[in-house]
Parts: C-alpha cells; sequence; structure tokens
C-alpha cells in the first residue's frame, strides 16, 4: 500500500475537531468582547473629540465676541475723542469769530466817534469860518474900496455869500466824512 | 513473477524524485511568471501614477502572496512525494 | 536530529533521512491527534485571548496606548475592508476576518521557535493541514449559510444552475460551480498550509546542512545559521502576508454570498 493514511500528511485526522473548536472559542471571544469593546471605545473617543472640538468652538466665538465688543468700544471711545476734538474746535473758531466780531465793533464805533468828533470840529471851524467871513470881507472891501460899508446895505449879498460858503462846506465835509469811512 | 523488492524500492524512490521535480519546477515556472506579471505592471502603474505607489505596492504584495502560494502547494505536494508518500 | 547520525564527511543527502510532516500523535477516543499541534494551537489561542484581555484592562477611550492603537489598527484596517468589499451588510464578518487574520498571524509566528527538527518544540499549528482545514471548512460553511440567508434556498440552488452560461445548459453549469465552490476552501487551506509547511521544510533542510564537513571544517554549520535567521525573518513575512490574504479572501467570500443576485 502506497499510500498509508499516518504517512500522508495532506489528509486531516482527529487533530481537526480538536483545532476547529479552539478556533470557535477564540473566535467568540473576540467576536464578543474585543470587537464590540473595541468599537464603543472608538464612538466614545469620537463624541470625546466631537465635545472637545464643540468646546473649542464655543471658545473662539466667545473669544472673538470680547474681541469685536473691545473693538467697538475702542470705536467709540475714538469718535467721542473726534466729537470732543470737533466741539473744542468749534468752540474755539466761535470765540475767535466774536473776538474779531467785538473786535470790529470797537474799531468801528472808534471810527465813528473820531468821524463824529472831525465832522463836529468842521462844524465848529465852519461856523467860526462863517461867522468871519463877512467881517473879513467887510474889512478887505472896506480896504479896496476906501471907505465905509454898511453892512446893512450889502446883507442881501452877504448872505448870499455865506450861503454859498456854507454850501461848499458841507457838501465838502459830506465828502469828507464818505473818505474817511472808507 | 516477483520484483526484488531493492529495485521497487528505487524505481519508488526514482518516481517520487521525478514528480516532485516535476511539480516543483512547474509551481516555480508558474510562480515566477505570476510575480513578474505582477512586479511589471506594479512598475507599469507606479511609472504612470507615482502617487498610487503605496496602495499598488499594498496590492502588489498580495498578488505576489497569491502567485507564490500556488507554487508552495506544490511545494507541499512535493514534499509529499519525496519525503513521505513511497515509504511503506 | 533527522536521523542523520550515521552519515558523516561528505555523505549523500537522501530523500529518506528528512521526515517532514511527521507529528507526535496520540489516540483520543478513538481519533488520532497530533499532540504538538494541538498544544501549539492552544496557546496559540491563549495568547490571541490574552491580547484580548491585556486591551480590555488597559484600554481607554482617551489617550491610547501603543498596543491599543496597534489593535485599533488591526480592526480599523478589517473594517475598512469589509466597507469597501460588502458595504455595511458585512458587520458580522468583521470579527471573524479579525480573528482568522489575529490568530493566523499569531500562529505563523511560530515558525520562529522552529529548529528544523523532527518534532519541534511548538510547531506553527497552520503547518499543519488540520487547523487551516478547519478554519477553510468553517469559512466555506458560513459563506454557504450567508448566501443561503441572502438568496433563499431556490436562489441558492438557482445561483448554481443559471449561471455562467444559460440556464439549458445548467449540468455545465453545476458543475463548474460546484468546482468553483469547492476549490475555494481547498486553496484556502492548501495555501495557508504549503507557505508554512515549505517554512518548517526548509528550516529542516537547513539543518540538514549541517552534516556538510570539509574535513575538520563545519562549513554546512556555519553557513546554516545566518541562512537559518535569513529564512526565519522571510518566513515571518510570508506568515503575515498568508494571514492577511485568509482573511481578504474570507471577506471576498462573503462578498460573493452576500452579494445581490443581480450582480452577476
Amino acid at each position: 500500500m502506497l499510500i498509508a493514511a499516518n504517512n500522508n500528511f495532506l489528509i486531516p485526522n482527529g487533530t481537526f475537531i480538536v483545532v476547529l473548536i479552539a478556533f470557535i472559542l477564540v473566535l467568540g471571544f473576540i467576536g464578543r468582547s474585543v470587537v464590540p469593546y473595541l468599537n464603543n471605545l472608538l464612538t466614545e473617543r469620537q463624541e470625546q473629540i466631537r465635545g472637545e472640538l464643540e468646546a473649542a468652538d464655543r471658545a473662539k466665538a466667545d473669544a472673538e465676541e470680547a474681541d469685536a465688543q473691545r473693538r467697538a468700544a475702542l470705536e467709540e471711545a475714538r469718535a467721542h475723542a473726534r466729537e470732543i476734538v470737533a466741539q473744542a474746535t468749534l468752540t474755539a473758531e466761535r470765540t475767535v469769530t466774536q473776538a474779531e466780531g467785538r473786535a470790529q465793533e470797537a474799531a468801528d464805533r472808534i471810527m465813528q466817534a473820531a468821524d463824529a468828533e472831525v465832522a463836529i470840529a468842521r462844524q465848529a471851524a465852519v461856523e467860526e469860518v462863517t461867522a468871519r467871513v463877512g467881517e473879513i470881507v467887510l474889512a478887505a472891501a472896506e480896504r479896496v474900496v476906501g471907505r465905509e460899508i454898511r453892512a446893512a446895505d450889502h446883507q442881501d449879498l452877504i448872505d448870499e455869500a455865506i450861503a454859498a460858503v456854507r454850501a461848499e462846506t458841507t457838501s465838502g465835509a459830506a465828502a469828507g466824512a464818505a473818505g474817511g469811512r472808507r | 513473477m516477483a520484483v526484488d523488492p531493492s529495485v521497487a524500492g528505487a524505481v519508488r524512490i526514482a518516481g517520487a524524485m521525478i514528480g516532485g521535480g516535476l511539480a516543483l519546477g512547474g509551481g516555480a515556472v508558474g510562480a515566477a511568471i505570476g510575480d513578474g506579471l505582477a512586479g511589471s505592471q506594479t512598475i507599469a502603474g507606479v511609472a504612470r501614477q507615482p502617487e498610487a505607489q503605496g496602495r499598488l505596492t499594498t496590492i502588489m504584495f498580495l498578488t505576489v502572496g497569491l502567485a507564490e502560494a500556488a507554487y508552495f502547494i506544490n511545494l507541499a505536494f512535493t514534499a509529499l512525494f519525496i519525503f513521505s508518500l513511497y515509504k511503506k | 536530529m533527522i536521523g542523520l547520525g550515521s552519515h558523516l564527511l561528505s555523505a549523500p543527502l537522501l530523500a529518506s533521512d528528512i521526515s517532514v510532516g511527521e507529528h507526535p500523535q496520540a489516540k483520543v477516543l478513538g481519533l488520532t491527534v497530533n499532540v504538538d499541534i494541538v498544544w501549539a494551537t492552544i496557546i496559540a489561542g491563549l495568547v490571541v485571548v490574552a491580547l484580548g484581555m491585556l486591551l480590555r484592562s488597559r484600554a481607554t477611550s482617551g489617550v491610547p496606548s501603543k498596543f491599543q492603537l496597534l489593535w485599533e489598527l488591526v480592526v480599523g484596517a478589517v473594517q475598512k475592508q469589509v466597507d469597501e468589499s460588502i458595504g455595511p451588510r458585512g458587520a458580522k464578518v468583521v470579527p471573524l476576518a479579525l480573528t482568522l487574520f489575529v490568530f493566523i498571524f499569531t500562529c505563523n509566528l511560530f515558525v520562529v521557535l522552529g529548529i528544523g527538527s523532527r518534532f519541534e518544540f511548538l510547531p506553527a499549528p497552520t503547518s499543519d493541514i488540520n487547523l487551516p482545514l478547519a478554519m477553510a471548512l468553517y469559512v466555506f460553511v458560513l459563506t454557504n449559510a450567508a448566501a443561503i440567508r441572502n438568496r433563499g434556498v431556490g436562489g441558492y440552488v438557482a445561483h448554481y444552475l443559471k449561471q455562467p452560461f444559460s440556464p439549458k445548459l445548467f449540468p455545465i453549469n453545476l458543475f463548474m460551480n460546484g468546482i468553483e465552490e469547492i476549490i475555494k476552501p481547498l486553496t484556502l487551506t492548501l495555501r495557508l498550509f504549503g507557505n508554512l509547511f515549505a517554512g518548517g521544510l526548509m528550516l529542516s533542510l537547513l539543518a540538514a546542512l549541517v552534516i556538510w564537513r570539509l574535513g575538520p571544517v563545519p562549513v554546512g554549520g556555519v553557513l546554516a545559521i545566518p541562512l537559518t535567521i535569513v529564512w526565519k525573518l522571510f518566513d515571518m513575512a510570508i506568515g503575515a502576508i498568508q494571514a492577511f490574504i485568509f482573511a481578504l479572501l474570507t471577506i471576498l467570500y462573503f462578498d460573493t454570498a452576500m452579494a445581490p443576485e443581480e450582480a452577476h
């Protein structure tokens, strides 16, 4: 007999049953305890990681919010400062304008006073001149004519001359006042 | 006609050796062709897509394992022929 | 070691001198049992269970330790693969695929302990046909159960008869689908077994190298040590890949079984 059963290692024997049972036992252990256990573990870890990621997201959102608040506060402060500066500038300008106005007023008043004084002085001068013009003219005329001229006789003439002088000075004073005001 | 036992034993050894050698040689030829094909195709694939090298290498080793398996099966049969079967 | 004691200087290495696939056996309840494989399987199972217990005792939902991260990485990779292949319906496949990967990987790591002797102290349980076959048949039964649950008994039978050719050719369809369905657990078994078995065989051959001497110089003995180290590193990588492939193919088979009928 060529092929002896116990000589051919390709023919299984009773070991088959024993190792099959051993294998199924190992399979049972792995299938019942290891795989579900590891899966639970992995699920748990995924949950944990998700939780951590969410926490990180939340922290990030908080930080962003705080940053936004800080920015807003800063912006507000800046706006406030700008407003204050603008107010100050405005006040300063107004003060300057008021001061200028007041100065102008004072100058104007002084000028007017000066004008009035000038006019009064001129008037006085004119009065004086008019008062004396008649006499001077009469004196001059007496000397020219060589005799006394009665003023009464020529009152009309004198009055006319005086009126002419007065008219002339008045118009000249008006022109002078206009020139001085300018 | 009875055969001389020593002649019969020699014939058995010779037959086992020849049979085992044929099995081994045939298996080696097949496995070598298979390995060569797997390797050449892997090289071609890597040349075309160098970034796929990792995956292709894994698949190549898998294929080589499968191709080599035929040879090792033959080797087992050879061992059966030349080491075991002809012994009474 | 390998029954080579009588062969000394430049002795021809005879096939009859290397024994592979042999195990100390015992009769239990009339069944022949490979004692070392049983012990190794139980120890591998205990290691996996201990890793799970350690995870449960240490794990937190807070900052995970490296150990916990490793578990999460593996479970996450399996879940991603299942999601991409099957979709949300496949959630029940996750523990099976995870157990297959972790358990097979742990078993495959036992190759590190091998020294290439006739009986290993703790051989990789997957280097014996029984454990791969047990797992592959378990997957086979579960995938077919899932297919029946998915399509109903009628749909399940019709699935074998109606494609890939027209239903008139149903004997051919049945033959092809039957072969395909039987081949699946068979290749699943032999792929894993063959790889791990070849690892042990290679260790045996490397150990047999020890008898190669040139006069007083133990050339083989010196060579065997680095070669064994390199081979063990390679074998661990193979073990990882094969564990991955076993789990991946399981997922893909479930995908085929759970896919809606229109997909075919």
